[in-house]
């Protein structure tokens, strides 16, 4: 297996722990094919991974080790990079990378000093990167306050309408794109739908950055730009992070 | 004496999921009744670009996620419905994608499989897909017809209603057959309701029912219910053509006309709008049922109320209300093989939600019997999106047994369960408080899918008993016992009960299930039950089950390998 970064190892998986191999050749549910491969750990910290996923000590996992990397025994310890791939009574995951038990077990005293998780800053900072990387791709970024908010365009009766209304913002900053400072008009989807609940709802008198995407005039003529991402609205700190402005 | 379990479907790994994961679906396989996929609106637990379905492959009885549904936006996928081949344990979807909103049909070989199901039709602008399938065998090769429907809003003149048919979706490449057929015929208002909704029979037979909306004024619609016939499985060139109203001479049979529905309007924290339904009686495809919503009292009422009808020539003539609900939403309907009729919907009564499954084999002429699967306050938890609950539920017929989902509530209140349940996700019953994986840290309660099961057979299969003991114990999950009929004693207790290890004199034999997937579906091996997750040893190399290990000979052996990992004194860094 090559060496990666402990940074891109967080980054390619969804969960990373530090555990203790209890069995080799053996899963913890019937649902998973056992081979070589396939050991059980024991989770001793999670090291990074989504909020449901985070009250795993103790718990034994399956895990199907990476293809080329060292098989391990009974007794092993390591962190494992991993990627659930069945969630059952326990998980299942399938192993992304690996670095030594003992490579992480500095980070792990912090962590459990503080009561937060090992790799939490880095997976704090791929999310942050990656959010980045979509404000650069966007239309544009600006900073402004709502001015006021109105209905866009007549609903359609189906249970999916995005409701579309516009929020006229009074941009005072323009981080990223060919946009000028003063009123801006910006669609946003006002429905509670489960397809749209998600996504920014701007409130009168609301300051924040504001990721812009160009509007796709086949939903609507009512904007130019549109926020189409639940990450659309931001701190206006954020745009500090984008370096720069127009 | 008839039985239901009640499952809640959440596995105990995701015990610290809090999200809303409504408007639930349900196939099972009749090749083998054991293996059931359901579906919701549940997010992946991990992240990623795959929505989860949830997979059984011992009755209902314990559950887990695969992430294999292409589309995985923040509340997971969106409308699923799923349906499996009549043989063959084929499994179709039909969705609306999480990340895009298209309409996907999908497909899999291997619904335990980890590999995400194949894309075989990608459109926009639809909603509410609704997935039935069924096999025949042609010159001796398996074929599957499989329909999907759904509001295509890409149809002329506002004729939205349609049905995408597949004579042999199994095997063929994207999109494997699939074809949209417009079923509605008439003059519109611009478009017809949400629910297409289907029933196919053995011998050809394929109903579609729609809502036809035929005026609309701001959100209020007026409604006709139009029920659709193909005697050929929905060939040729003018399929669902075989209804030919009596009235107005167009094709499709209207149920009932100027019906009045005020489009989202609220009901305990629910929006309102479309509910539909039918059945086919198994035992012969011209007795047919359908039932739906609308507002009795017109622009001024507020009532949303359940009408449910027959016909018993083929959907050409209708009875009247055999029965009706006030106050309710989501039916669903299924006869099974005995001519039973299921009727499961969820009621409002003003502070709780309730869902009932009610069951008669006189058409309702004599009380139908009734159980309340499921009743919790109507407040709490609190909204996160539209549908609360969801916009269907569904029971579907598996030779004489019922098997169906809906969601609801999971506060761990025995009171909310009078037919008794069986969760998988930690819960302290005593305190009515979720607990997460750890046991000991609180989960806030959310929408979660239930299972249930309904049968008349004294000898069940599947492992129940679960007793409120407070905290639910960790247990490794109970053996499954594939198809072995195993006694059960009735469920009477108006308490959750708590699944413990069967104990058999017969040796576990499982039909193995052959995937080429990395990881996949059961094989014959017994897990091993102790104090914490059942381990399943490695099958020996030949094919052969492994032979179960003691808690003491595994014990013995971790032991000695712990004993010489520390010996060697190594940490892999690799």
């Amino acid at each position: 297996m090559a060496k990666k970064s402990l940074a891109d190892l967080v980054r390619e998986s969804s969960l990373s722990f530090t555990g203790t191999v209890t069995h080799v050749e053996a899963a913890t549910m019937t649902d998973v094919l056992v081979d070589k491969r396939t050991v059980v750990v024991r989770v001793d910290a999670v090291l990074h991974g989504p909020p449901t996923l985070r009250n795993l000590v103790g718990s034994q996992v399956t895990v199907q080790l990476a293809p080329r990397a060292k098989t391990l025994a009974v007794g092993d310890t390591a962190s494992l990079f991993t990627e659930p791939v069945v969630f059952g009574d326990t998980l299942a995951v399938r192993e992304i990378g690996r670095m030594s038990a003992d490579s992480m077990a500095a980070r792990s005293m912090s962590a459990a000093a503080t009561g937060t998780m090992a790799l939490a800053d880095l997976a704090d900072q791929a999310a942050a990167d990656d959010l980045v990387a979509h404000a650069r791709s966007a239309a544009g970024v600006v900073v402004g306050r709502v001015a006021s908010l109105a209905k866009a365009d007549e609903s359609a009766i189906v249970e999916h309408d995005p409701d579309w209304w516009v929020a006229v913002i009074e941009v005072s900053h323009v981080a990223l794109g060919k946009l000028r400072r003063g009123a801006l008009k910006v669609l946003y989807a006002n429905s509670q739908d489960v397809r749209w609940r998600a996504h920014p709802k701007p409130r009168a008198g609301q300051e924040a950055a504001w990721i812009l995407h160009n509007t796709d005039t086949k939903i609507s003529r009512a904007a130019r730009f549109v926020l189409a991402d639940a990450s659309d609205v931001q701190p206006v700190q954020f745009v500090d992070s984008l370096g720069g402005g127009a | 004496m008839a039985t239901v379990n009640v499952v809640n479907m959440i596995p105990r790994s995701l015990s610290g999921e809090h999200t809303q994961d409504s408007e639930p679906n349900i196939a099972v396989n009749p090749e083998n009744t054991n293996e059931i996929v359901g579906t919701a609106f549940t997010p992946s637990p991990a992240g990623g670009t795959f929505a989860p379905i949830f997979v059984s492959t011992d009755g209902g009885m314990a559950w887990s996620l695969r992430n294999v549904v292409p589309g995985n936006g923040s509340f997971g996928t969106g409308d699923i419905t799923v349906g499996f081949s009549t043989t063959g344990g084929f499994l179709y979807a039909g969705t609306l994608n999480g990340s895009t909103g298209n309409l996907n049909i999908l497909r899999t070989s291997s619904f335990t499989s980890t590999t995400p199901m194949t894309v075989l039709v990608d459109r926009t602008r639809e909603d509410q897909p609704w997935v039935v399938a069924g096999t025949v065998v042609v010159s001796g090769t398996p074929r599957d017809r499989v329909f999907v429907g759904n509001n295509n809003f890409a149809q002329p003149a506002g004729q939205t209603a349609t049905v995408d048919v597949s004579q042999n979706a199994r095997t063929a490449a994207a999109p494997a057959g699939f074809a949209a057929r417009r079923i509605e015929r008439r003059v519109t208002s611009g478009q017809d309701g949400p629910p297409i909704r289907l029933a196919l029979h053995t011998d050809g037979t394929v109903y579609a029912a729609y809502h036809r909306w035929v005026t609309r004024s701001g959100n209020d619609v007026t409604v006709d219910i139009v029920m659709t016939r193909d005697d050929g499985w929905g060939a040729g060139g003018t399929p669902f053509s075989a209804l030919v109203d009596g009235g107005d001479g167009l094709i499709g049979q209207r149920v009932a006309t100027g019906r009045f529905v005020r489009w989202n309007a609220n009901m305990g924290q629910e929006r309102l709008g479309g509910d539909l339904c039918v059945a086919v009686d198994p035992g012969n495809s011209a007795n047919v049922w359908v039932a739906w919503c609308d507002r009795v009292g017109g622009a001024a009422g507020t009532d949303w109320t359940i009408h449910v009808r027959r016909s018993t020539d083929r959907g050409q003539t209708w009875s009247a209300d055999v029965r009706t609900v006030t106050n309710a939403k989501n039916p669903s309907l299924a006869i099974n093989s005995a001519g039973v009729l299921a009727y499961l919907f969820q009621q409002f009564t003003g502070t709780r939600w309730v869902t009932q499954l009610e069951t008669t084999s006189d058409a309702f002429a004599t009380p139908a019997a009734v159980m309340v699967l499921h009743t919790a306050p109507s407040t709490t938890p609190a909204r996160q999106f539209f549908p609360y609950l969801g916009d269907y539920v569904r029971v579907i017929a598996v030779a004489r047994d019922f098997y169906g989902v809906f969601s609801g509530s999971n506060t761990p209140d025995a009171a909310n369960f009078p037919s008794s349940v069986v969760y998988q996700r930690n819960a302290d019953w005593v305190t009515r408080t979720l607990l997460d994986v750890d046991n000991t840290t609180v989960v806030d309660p959310s929408i979660d899918p239930f299972f249930f099961h309904w049968t008349d057979d004294p000898i069940l299969i599947g492992p129940i008993s679960r007793i409120p003991i407070g905290r639910t114990p960790v247990v490794g999950r109970t053996p499954v016992i594939g198809r072995t009929p195993i006694n059960r004693t009735p469920i009477i207790s108006p308490e959750p009960i708590v699944r413990t290890p069967i104990i058999s004199p017969e040796p576990i034999v499982r039909t193995p299930i052959i995937s080429p997937e990395p990881i996949v579906p059961p094989i014959s091996r017994e897990p091993i039950v102790g104090p914490g997750p059942a381990v399943v040893p490695r099958a020996p190399r030949g094919g052969r089950a492994g032979r179960a290990l003691s808690a003491a000979e595994i014990d013995r052996v971790a032991k000695q390998a712990v004993k010489k990992g520390r010996a060697r004194g190594k940490n892999l860094d690799l």
